[in-house]
């Protein structure tokens, strides 16, 4: 019955298969333990005319290979490109960078100009933050933490009240955070 | 000059590129077609025909977890010798350590593996077996037309291609490929009854 195929095999065993040809030959191979076998036999022939002596090859060796391998997990992703990863990557990295140098130095420019702030403010902050500024831009003065800056426009931009209850001795979170940053 | 090897290459590639997209299934057709060579690879290291294909399985299953991070700059076979190589390296000083519980590097490994007192260890029923099967191929190949004879030995001995055997026998390709077949028909039907149900362990 496979007796027609058996001289593919040889040819295939030999690397001399125009390649669809071994590619549909390979799967009925694969599905045929006939023609298995007589794979192997080429083979053990040809391991014992090189070396003198007999390499045993159990039939079912791919099977077993099988079996293990449907037990791993299965692989979806295609090879990874990792040079246009890591040039993406990289672009990132400089972004964040750039972005974690600019708005600080943006936001100190801001405290020094009220003018400023009061833009980005609705008009009632702006009348209850003017008093602040002005301590602040002492203190930044005194201390010269920009840190300390940043706090003080933080609360100046929002209207610390938002954040405390109605209860009499409750103190904004922001406005704790000032006192120590000031401190 | 010879063209064989990059269509090899080539249906490699293609196998590579399915078992990389999820299909399994092309990862068995690669063992079939590298197991043999995989094997007497790791053999000719290990020296225990048993435990090389235990040590190969373990070669194509790593093989198999790492294909992901194959990029094909070498050809898939290269790659996979490697990792056989390297796998039965590791056997080979595991197995030194287990034994002799001395640090020894793998050339020291290789070295006691390769001692001669150590390889003669099949059963003597087995060897004698081995030893039948050597003797009727080389009886057969002896009884074989010269141009068949010639044929198959240019391609074992020499592993020349079916192309360079043509130029050097002076004949068409197919009728290379035509001895080479019959030889090896005549040879494996004198083999045959010689393997226990062609299941040879």
């Amino acid at each position: 019955m496979n007796e027609e195929l058996k001289q593919p095999i040889s040819e295939l065993f030999d690397n001399e298969l125009e390649h669809t040809t071994a590619l549909n030959l390979l799967t009925k191979i694969q599905d045929n333990a006939e023609l298995k076998q007589v794979f192997t036999r080429y083979a053990i022939i040809s391991h014992a005319l090189k070396n003198n002596e007999v390499l045993p090859i159990a039939n079912d060796f791919s099977e077993k290979i099988a079996a293990q391998i449907d037990k791993e997990v299965f692989y979806l992703n295609p090879p990874r490109q990792t040079s246009k990863r890591y040039g993406t990557l990289l672009a990132l990295a400089a972004s964040i960078a750039a972005i974690a140098v600019i708005i600080p130095l943006k936001l100190s420019q801001q405290i020094t100009t009220p003018t400023t702030i009061a833009r980005q403010s609705d008009s009632q902050n702006v009348i209850q933050t003017t008093p602040i500024l002005a301590s602040s831009k002492k203190n930044q003065r005194e201390n010269g933490s920009p840190l300390n800056a940043r706090i003080i426009d933080y609360l100046q931009a929002h209207n610390n009240t938002i954040y405390g209850s109605d209860q009499v001795d409750y103190k904004p979170l922001a406005a704790v955070t000032a006192y120590t940053g000031a401190k | 000059m010879n063209s064989q090897p990059k269509i090899s290459e080539q249906l490699d590639e293609e196998l590579v590129a399915r078992v990389q997209q999820g299909d399994k299934k092309a990862f068995d057709l690669l063992t079939i077609k590298y197991q043999y060579k995989i094997i007497q690879l790791v053999n000719s290291y290990i020296k225990d025909p048993s435990e090389a294909q235990d040590v190969a399985q373990e070669a194509f299953i790593k093989a198999y977890r790492a294909l992901d991070t194959f990029r094909g700059d070498a050809a898939f076979y290269t790659w996979l010798y490697r990792i056989a190589i390297n796998t039965a390296k590791n056997y080979l000083l595991s197995r030194s350590r287990r034994s002799s519980h001395f640090e020894i590097d793998i050339q020291d490994a290789e070295k006691v593996e390769n001692l001669p007192e150590l390889h003669d260890l099949d059963a003597p029923d087995q060897q004698l077996a081995n030893e039948q099967i050597i003797e009727t191929i080389k009886q057969t190949i002896n009884l074989l037309p010269e141009e068949m004879r010639t044929a198959i030995m240019l391609r074992e001995l020499e592993g020349m291609s079916y192309e360079e055997i043509a130029v050097t026998m002076d004949c068409p390709v197919g009728t290379v490929r035509s001895r080479i077949f019959r030889a090896r028909e005549a040879i494996d039907n004198k083999l045959t009854p010689l393997l226990s149900n062609g299941d040879f362990r």
